[in-house]
């Protein structure tokens, strides 16, 4: 009997824990939205005949015009080539530290490799305000781009060299467009293709060189194109792209500042009602727009330390042209180009 | 109808039913495929097919269980092979999932999908077997077959 309640009570734990492994992100129901039927409805039977009549033609509109691009199978458009599958493993640690919500850092699995990870954070790196830096971590090798850069096309290699753990490299793209429910990948040698999660694609990278990768809408609208000249067009924009005035600050004053920007960030997150169990990833009950709370409490951040940076009276300098003037300035190596990524 | 909180929504929109049971949904629809856009996308599909019956159901979050279980059959079979899964190469070793839970994770993942099916609904959604055969389509006795061999097999591999 004792036997038999130990296995029962390590299958159910193990069941939780499992459960505990799908996917988090709350989603509204978008097909009630769209027709006003928020309010609770009498229970009539002539109501519910009616209803189910409007509410058929609805869902049909729905499944017809409204599903989400992200989870539907085509209807003309079949991608060319073979599915490389990726699976949404959950919430990962953020490696950077920086606080975030668990629909913000999402570790990512192809078959042959090591899973990564993308993650949203805040960071305070001696602008005007802090900006939000989307990285793609591999077991702690990390490209990140920040907010601002919006020309960059977000393209990365991992290195089996580097993480001796996979079988391959996988080419990455981490900022595909939005709108885009499919991927194919050519190389020479194989046609592949992947619906993105979180932004992200990963492919096995085999010949090298010769990748021709185009994102697609659910019906087969080309978005963008990568390929030898798309990239070399990418770099060029890069290279033109307005970059943030610096903040000509000490060292001690970019800490104050970066403590600032956690400390807002995670206590206005935990106002909204995010539990941190004494990590950086904060879950939101599931009912809470999680991107909502993000933007509402990055915006909230950027406020409060641009405040900050006023009170303090500190001069802003072109890092393209000029040199910091404070004797204390981490920034004194020189300046950043537009384009390059932070992190390794 | 009679029916109130937890099978319905709170105050019997479909809307709170909708935010009410998503969770909870996609975790057993999760626990039946491991793949997240599988059980994303058997979630959604339950719920659209749920919303023009909503008004006409005694117990909802049943329904919507039923449908679940059904649509994650439908998949497998047009398929021609249950949920893929991957298996993801770390430290030169095939894992699927880390802790002292793994084990036992890995091996209901490993059980036919009937099987699989019966071992969530009893263990994880603490359903009767009656329960369970509503969802499942089947006769309680064939629940109760499906619990005893899946739990026997359980054993064994766990206990190798």
């Amino acid at each position: 009997m004792t036997e038999t309640t130990d296995f029962d009570t390590q299958l159910r734990i193990a069941l939780n824990a499992d459960a505990a492994r799908a996917p988090a992100e709350q989603r509204e129901w978008s097909g009630v939205a769209a027709v006003g039927l928020r309010t609770p409805r009498p229970r009539t039977a002539t109501y519910a005949a009616l209803g189910t009549i409007a509410a058929a033609a609805v869902v049909a509109v729905f499944l017809a015009f409204a599903r989400d691009p992200d989870r539907s199978e085509p209807a003309a458009f079949q991608p060319s080539g073979t599915e490389f599958p990726m699976q949404d493993l959950g919430a990962a640690k953020v490696s950077t530290g920086g606080v975030t919500l668990a629909g913000l850092t999402r570790s990512l699995g192809v078959a042959g490799h090591m899973p990564l990870t993308v993650a949203s954070t805040l960071q305070y790196d001696g602008g005007p305000t802090p900006f939000v830096m989307r990285c793609l971590d591999e077991g702690g090798s990390m490209g990140c781009n920040p907010e601002w850069n919006t020309t960059v096309l977000d393209i990365g290699m991992t290195s089996s060299v580097d993480n001796r753990v996979a079988a391959g490299d996988l080419w990455t793209w981490s900022n595909v467009p939005n709108g885009t429910a499919y991927v194919t990948y050519t190389d020479g040698v194989r046609s592949l293709w992947q619906r993105p999660i979180a932004g992200v694609v990963l492919f096995p990278n085999v010949a090298g060189n010769n990748e021709v990768v185009i994102a697609y809408s659910i019906g087969g609208l080309e978005l963008k194109r990568v390929d030898r000249d798309s990239l070399a067009a990418a770099n060029v924009a890069a290279g033109n792209q307005p970059v943030p005035q610096s903040a000509d600050i000490s060292q001690a004053q970019l800490s104050e500042l970066s403590q600032l920007t956690t400390s807002t960030l995670s206590d206005c997150l935990g106002a909204a009602g995010a539990a941190f169990s004494g990590g950086t990833v904060g879950i939101l009950p599931p009912v809470i727009d999680e991107h909502a709370v993000w933007d509402r409490c990055v915006a909230t951040t950027k406020a409060v330390v641009a405040r900050r940076l006023s009170e303090l009276h500190v001069r802003f300098y072109d890092p393209r042209t000029e040199q910091p003037q404070n004797p204390d300035s981490p920034y004194h190596a020189g300046p950043v180009p537009a384009g390059v990524k932070a992190g390794g | 109808m009679s029916a109130g909180p937890p099978d319905s929504g709170a105050d019997g929109s479909f809307v709170t039913f909708y935010n009410a049971q998503r969770a909870t949904a996609v975790r057993l629809a999760w626990l039946l495929t491991h793949d997240s856009a599988a059980a994303e996308d058997v979630v959604q599909e339950a719920f659209t097919r749920v919303y023009p019956r909503y008004e006409l159901l005694e117990r909802p979050a049943a329904y919507l269980r039923t449908v679940i279980v059904h649509r994650v059959y439908e998949r497998s079979r047009s398929k021609g092979r249950e949920a893929r899964r991957l298996v993801l190469v770390h430290g030169g070793a095939a894992t699927s999932v880390d802790g002292p839970t793994g084990g036992l994770i890995d091996a209901v993942a490993e059980l036919p999908l009937p099987q699989r099916t019966a071992i969530v609904l009893r263990y994880w959604a603490d359903l009767t077997d009656t329960e369970i055969a509503a969802a499942m389509g089947v006769r309680p006795g064939t629940v109760r077959s499906l619990l005893s061999r899946a739990t026997a097999r359980l054993r064994k591999d766990f206990s190798t």
